[in-house]
């Protein structure tokens, strides 16, 4: 039975068909057809393995747009290279290539979270006749990044024999923005940490600000990785930390320079005490079995991939055991990716 | 076939994911922007108030009060042959105190009460007397603190180290304080009508009394290598006040403000390897030692002529006390051993100004009789 409505609507389908399209003469007929739609055929599969490719895609050249955008950074990374400078022996190639594994570990971390990157050579010099310094150190570089960048508030020191293994953790997320949380402000409390053994002293008001950010390793306060605050406070810092009457009956009992000298006016000074907060060791500064000589295997202070540490510091490395050996196997080990991570290489 | 049905959809999420993530990134920077906004703008109000509030009430007061007292003075004055101070004044003066001098502690410490051999033991109690009826006065808090007691604290050091375990104490003592005033034993209140607020701590008196750009001077083995004080000085930024004589600075009489900047360096001087470095490093050695050897030292204290808190009996104009001045320091009276000698002497003149009604009772007939020996 012929129907006029039905052979227009073909024909409207395939005007420029001279035939019918095989497959659908269904259209032909007068019955009622068919009508259900279907789903996860061929041709929809394949607009949404393109939909979910492209929005990948576009994600991933947005995002990377958006990282190296150059942005007003709260962050200061303090790094030193070139420790000692050549001017006591001639530098080994094994040095310049720690150096160079190290400093590149370091920019790509500073570039990702956009940190300005304060990178200093640390030539040896005299301040006093008896002894070399690297300048004074730690507390003068931090206060010429102090004014080279006025308005970063935070400066992060990291050693050279470090390497950062998870650099998709910001400090912010890591350590500035849950303070509250994870800073131990008085370790004289018998719950805590106290390898030192610091005594509860007068006048303290842990309300304060924190200032200083730092772990506590086996034998006391440990450097190589520390969070600065700018602050009047850490002003007064720099400015006592050095001070020569104290510093010239102590130069000959101070191996580890600032470590010993903050260790030593933390047990007398209320006011350095308000302005101090202890972290976990692993938080940012783990270590690798060879340091902490006589520890085993304590979680408190050794590296552990499977939880994913931070950053490793090769604390020590420079004292009978091989620093370029040890910072290529956890390179090693950083760029074996874990779990989904091995997938999306770009998050 | 239709590229705009894949790539439209895809490119719009990917903006709003990306977008998401960066306000969740700077959302706590764009807070902290407006919370600081906040605080400047109602910063401000509250200072307006503030300030409002001292111009109104403050004035005044101190006015009626200055003016009570000095009308009563003259009446009593016309009244009797000698000059006492009344009941009434002293009533007036502590029931209406300067506001702000409720924020002041005048610390004085000394172990001279319990030694019958310092040559200050037969005076000590009037001289307590003396710092507490100028405290009284003006509504200062007056605090004394027995040296012995202090003993096991600074061991075998010499007796002025004990001078910063005392500060630390009225400090905690006395939280809201403003500025603590130390002076040492051996000095006498010489003008209780002086406000120390008035005469030294107001903005713009402690402005015009600060020197700047001088150079300190060396003594008792610490140089000053020609260092001076700081060419720009904010009394606002004053939080330790001490005077010099030709030895450098002198510890006998200094103010130091209730701060962060105060307390540390309190911690500071209180260092164990400052007592250990020397015979001679004491606490007013290392005190110049600080201010030489460390900016943020240097920076925050503040230097005055001597006899703005610190008159010498001397008769070199610069240091030796004049009619006026706020008080007068035997310096090394123990050493030369002129303490009773200086204290007769300018008790004398507090006695022709003030009558016999400052001595402390129990040392009123002693000293009279040095004072006014009978014949």
């Amino acid at each position: 039975m012929w129907n006029p409505k039905k052979k227009s609507e073909a024909l409207a389908k395939f005007k420029s068909f001279p035939y019918p399209k095989p497959g659908t003469s269904n259209v032909l007929d007068s019955k009622e057809g068919d009508t259900r739609r279907k789903y996860f055929t061929k041709t929809h599969l394949h607009r949404l393995f393109v939909f979910v490719v492209l929005l990948l895609c576009s994600g991933y050249f947005l995002k990377h747009t958006l990282l190296t955008r150059p942005k007003e950074s709260n962050v200061v990374m303090i790094f030193v290279n070139n420790i000692g400078g050549g001017v006591l022996d001639v530098k080994s190639p094994r040095q310049w290539e720690l150096e160079k594994i190290s400093t590149e570990n370091k920019k790509k971390y500073a570039e990702r979270h956009g940190y300005h990157f304060f990178v200093k050579s640390t030539g040896l010099k005299r301040r006093y006749a008896h002894e070399w310094r690297e300048s004074w150190e730690k507390a003068d570089y931090i206060m010429e990044a102090m004014k080279k960048y006025p308005h970063a508030e935070w400066f992060w020191w990291v050693d050279l024999t470090t390497f950062i293994m998870e650099p998709q953790y910001s400090l912010e997320k890591l350590i500035i923005n849950r303070l509250d949380h994870i800073a131990t402000r008085n370790i004289t409390d018998s719950m805590e940490f106290n390898p030192k053994n610091f005594h509860e002293i007068p006048f303290v008001d842990y309300s304060e600000d924190i200032n200083f950010i730092l772990g506590q390793d086996c034998n006391g306060f440990s450097l190589g990785s520390f969070l600065v605050r700018r602050s009047d406070w850490t002003s007064r810092l720099m400015d006592f930390l050095w001070d020569p009457v104290v510093y010239g009956q102590k130069h000959m009992d101070w191996p580890h320079d600032e470590q010993n000298a903050i260790e030593y006016f933390y047990e007398n000074n209320a006011w350095l005490r308000s302005g101090m907060g202890f972290v976990p060791l692993r938080l940012f500064n783990s270590y690798p079995p060879g340091a902490c000589a006589g520890e085993g295997e304590n979680p408190r202070f050794f590296y552990n991939q499977k939880e994913g540490d931070f950053l490793v510091n090769l604390a020590g490395c420079n004292y009978g055991r091989d620093c370029l050996d040890e910072i290529n196997h956890y390179k090693g080990l950083a760029q074996r990716k874990r779990g989904w991570r091995k997938l999306v290489p770009f998050l | 076939m239709r590229w705009y049905s894949y790539v439209i959809p895809a490119v719009i999420l990917s903006i709003i994911a990306i977008s998401g993530v960066w306000w969740n990134a700077t959302l706590g920077t764009r807070l902290d922007q407006k919370v600081q906004l906040f605080l400047n703008e109602h910063s401000s109000i509250l200072n307006a108030v503030y300030e409002t509030t001292t111009i109104v009430y403050t004035e005044p007061l101190h006015t009626s009060v200055s003016e009570t007292i000095t009308s009563t003075s003259f009446v009593t004055e016309t009244t009797t042959v000698t000059p006492t101070v009344t009941a009434t004044a002293q009533e007036l003066s502590t029931l209406n105190p300067h506001p702000e001098n409720s924020k002041i502690v005048l610390l004085m410490g000394s172990n001279a009460q319990n030694d019958p051999s310092s040559p200050l033991n037969p005076y000590i109690r009037t001289i307590i007397k003396n710092r507490r009826d100028y405290a009284e006065r003006h509504g200062f808090k007056f605090e004394f603190l027995d040296l012995d007691e202090y003993k096991p604290s600074i061991g075998d050091k010499p007796a002025p180290w004990a001078k910063i375990p005392m500060i630390k104490n009225v400090i905690r003592k006395y939280p809201d304080a403003e500025w603590v005033w130390w002076l040492d034993h051996d000095a006498l209140i010489m003008n209780r009508d002086l406000n120390l607020v008035d005469h030294i701590l107001k903005h713009e008196k402690l402005n015009s009394l600060l020197l700047r750009d001088t150079e300190y001077f060396s003594g008792f083995g610490i140089d000053s290598e020609g260092f001076r004080t700081p060419k720009n000085q904010d009394p606002d930024d004053i939080h330790f006040i001490i005077a010099q004589d030709f030895n450098g600075i002198n510890a006998g009489s200094f103010l130091i403000r209730n701060s962060e900047v105060g307390t540390w360096m309190l911690d500071f001087w209180n260092e164990p390897l400052y007592k250990e470095h020397n015979g001679v490093f004491v606490e007013q050695q290392a005190l110049s030692h600080m201010i030489y050897s460390h900016p943020i030292v240097h920076k925050h204290v503040g230097l005055v002529t001597l006899r703005s808190i610190n008159a010498y009996d001397s008769s070199d104009p610069a240091w030796g006390y004049e009619d006026g001045d706020l008080c007068v320091h035997f310096a090394g009276c123990f050493v030369f051993q002129t303490c009773a000698q200086n204290f007769e002497k300018y008790g004398k003149i507090i006695t022709e100004k003030q009558g016999h009604d400052w001595f402390d009772p129990s040392e009123k007939e002693y000293i009279e009789q040095r004072l006014f020996p009978q014949p």
